[in-house]
């Protein structure tokens, strides 16, 4: 790999944000994934490269780490900011068309619950594997998930809940959306949230966690 | 003090007994209503108006919960103690965030909009006025019937998170730790202020009652908790939750520390080590079997092995046998799911055969 990539993705994966940030501490005073990402553009490499070769293998890298509890919360919080620095150089590419993203992924969290943490955590690391991510927040009525849709008819749906008595909110949200558009995919997670109960409110994917609902929206474009 | 509670004396014993590793309590999560007669004939108070009165207007709160407690059993070791709860981290409110209720289970706690990083316990405070209009009242209500709890005020990094964002405070720990080791000392001096304020409203010669898990003791007891822990390592538990729970063991009598969930039992190890805990609760958490499963004796055993009693929550009258018989006898808070008073009938049978 191109040295300036894999210091990408050394960056994302231990969360160096940028030259002025002092984590992690064996990286402090070097450059982070801001300057790194700059250097990469200017040296000549594709902003495609950059997604594809650093970005999001990294990102697929802390999922991994996650889900096998060798980072916790706090360190992916961090490679997901270090993953945003760089993205803010690739976007006049997005707009620009040069870089494809993967799809649209709508996420909220359902009308009567303020938790954002682990919707939070979902939406960074989607748009780390190379999804746009439109995040409508915490306490999100049906109507603006189905608002939002109708503005992006081919996006994917993902809706949070942390409690159980918010996460029965759900099915009422995912009715609105396969009445409106019976073809558009639904995916559902949070802590009190099981496979099972999300087929039962007519979910058409599960997250677990985050690296398996991105393991799920990659599947569903592939 | 002359309660509701008939043999209050009885119950009393069997939580200083539990306190300190030895014998059972057997009781429940808040209450069931008695059969027959109320202890006193208090008349229901109207409906409340709306949301905003049914949680926070002292005068009709106080009433409603007067009305409540002369209509409760307090069979077994249920507590005469009425539940002045404002929400799940009132502390956080006390410092500067928004309670909001919703229903009458929820009350929300909205983290500021601009926070500073400053934790200032400002005596005028609204939501601080209204914990000390709140507890007077009820006291005055009570008349010495029943206690008045102390609400689950929660402090360390559960209480900064509702501050700051959970977000913000896990990053912090990262980014910026002596800022947030400051802070959370900021959060348990304001704690402390807050806790012995309300320790001398609530107090009857010195015992004290706490609304969550329903908790006594002949002197200050509390509930500790970091629930925000099941998104940290154990290193950064130990690093930022254990000293200022240690601090809370040290400076209240009683202390039971409420673990919540699956991912929080890699932190028990360091929930054992603070010294001067007295008991851990278990609450396996949503799609878990309750806390009288036998998925969960090594995980009392491993508890009680450690030092500190335990409380296991939602028991079953079925669950309530082979929970001793796996178990033990010693240092066993059990809150079962009782529907009835026949239910703590039957249940008061079988802890006796193992008193």
């Amino acid at each position: 790999m191109n040295p300036i990539l894999e210091k990408i993705f050394e960056c994302v994966e231990f969360g160096k944000i940028n030259l002025a940030a002092n984590f992690p501490p064996q990286m402090k005073g070097q450059p982070g994934a801001d300057e790194y990402t700059k250097e990469a553009l200017d040296s000549g490499i594709t902003p495609s490269d950059i997604m594809n070769e650093a970005l999001i293998p990294a990102m697929n890298k802390v999922g991994q780490k996650f889900t096998e509890n060798k980072i916790f919360v706090p360190q992916m919080l961090l490679s997901a900011k270090a993953m945003n620095a760089a993205m803010e150089h690739l976007k006049p590419f997005f707009k620009s068309g040069e870089v494809k993203r993967k799809g649209t992924f709508i996420l909220g969290t359902v009308f009567g619950d303020l938790h954002d943490i682990g919707k939070n955590l979902v939406g960074m690391m989607v748009e780390g594997a190379g999804w746009e991510v439109i995040d409508l927040g915490i306490d999100v009525k049906t109507e603006k998930f189905v608002e939002t849709l109708q503005q992006h008819p081919n996006a994917i749906v993902g809706i949070s809940a942390l409690l159980t008595t918010t996460m029965v909110n759900m099915e009422p949200v995912i009715k609105a959306i396969k009445e409106m558009s019976p073809a558009t995919k639904v995916i559902v997670g949070g802590a009190p949230l099981s496979q099972e109960f999300a087929s039962s409110i007519g979910a058409d994917g599960y997250g677990k966690d985050p690296q398996a609902s991105i393991q799920w929206l990659d599947s569903v474009v592939a | 003090m002359k309660t509701w509670k008939y043999n209050f004396g009885e119950s009393k014993k069997h939580y200083i007994d539990w306190w300190n590793g030895k014998g059972i309590v057997l009781t429940m999560w808040e209450h069931l209503d008695k059969e027959g007669e109320p202890y006193t004939d208090i008349p229901e108070p109207p409906q409340a108006k709306d949301i905003s009165q049914f949680w926070f207007d002292p005068d009709w709160r106080s009433d409603y919960l007067n009305y409540k407690m002369s209509r409760y059993s307090y069979k077994a070791d249920i507590l005469p103690v009425a539940n002045t709860q404002l929400g799940p981290g009132s502390l956080g409110a006390i410092l500067g965030a928004e309670l909001e209720g919703r229903d009458k289970d929820t009350i929300w706690i909205r983290e500021p909009e601009n926070f500073d990083g400053n934790i200032v316990f400002d005596e005028n405070n609204k939501w601080w006025q209204l914990h000390l209009d709140l507890l007077r009242k009820c006291k005055e209500k009570a008349q010495g019937n029943y206690l008045i709890g102390c609400p689950d005020l929660i402090e360390g990094l559960d209480t900064l998170a509702s501050l700051k964002g959970s977000d913000s405070v896990l990053i912090d720990t990262m980014i910026d730790p002596e800022t947030t080791l400051q802070q959370l000392q900021a959060v348990n001096d304001a704690y402390f202020k807050a806790f012995d304020q309300i320790y001398d409203i609530i107090n009857v010669d010195g015992e004290m009652a706490f609304c969550y898990f329903s908790i006594w003791g002949p002197g200050k007891v509390s509930k500790l908790q970091c629930d925000i822990s099941i998104m940290i390592s154990e290193d950064d538990f130990r690093t930022f939750a254990q000293p200022f729970l240690r601090e809370q063991t040290e400076k209240i009598d009683y202390t039971l520390y409420h673990l919540d969930g699956v991912d929080a039992i890699r932190h028990l190890d360091a929930i054992l080590e603070l010294e001067k805990l007295n008991a851990v609760q278990w609450t396996p958490g949503v799609g878990q079997p309750q806390g009288g499963d036998p998925q969960w004796y090594d995980l009392y055993k491993k508890i009680l092995a450690g030092g500190k009693s335990i409380m296991a929550n939602w028991v079953t009258l079925d669950e309530l046998k082979p929970l001793l018989d796996n178990v033990g006898n010693q240092g066993l808070n059990i809150q079962m799911d009782f529907k009835s008073e026949h239910e703590i009938d039957e249940a008061l049978k079988i802890i006796e055969s193992y008193r």
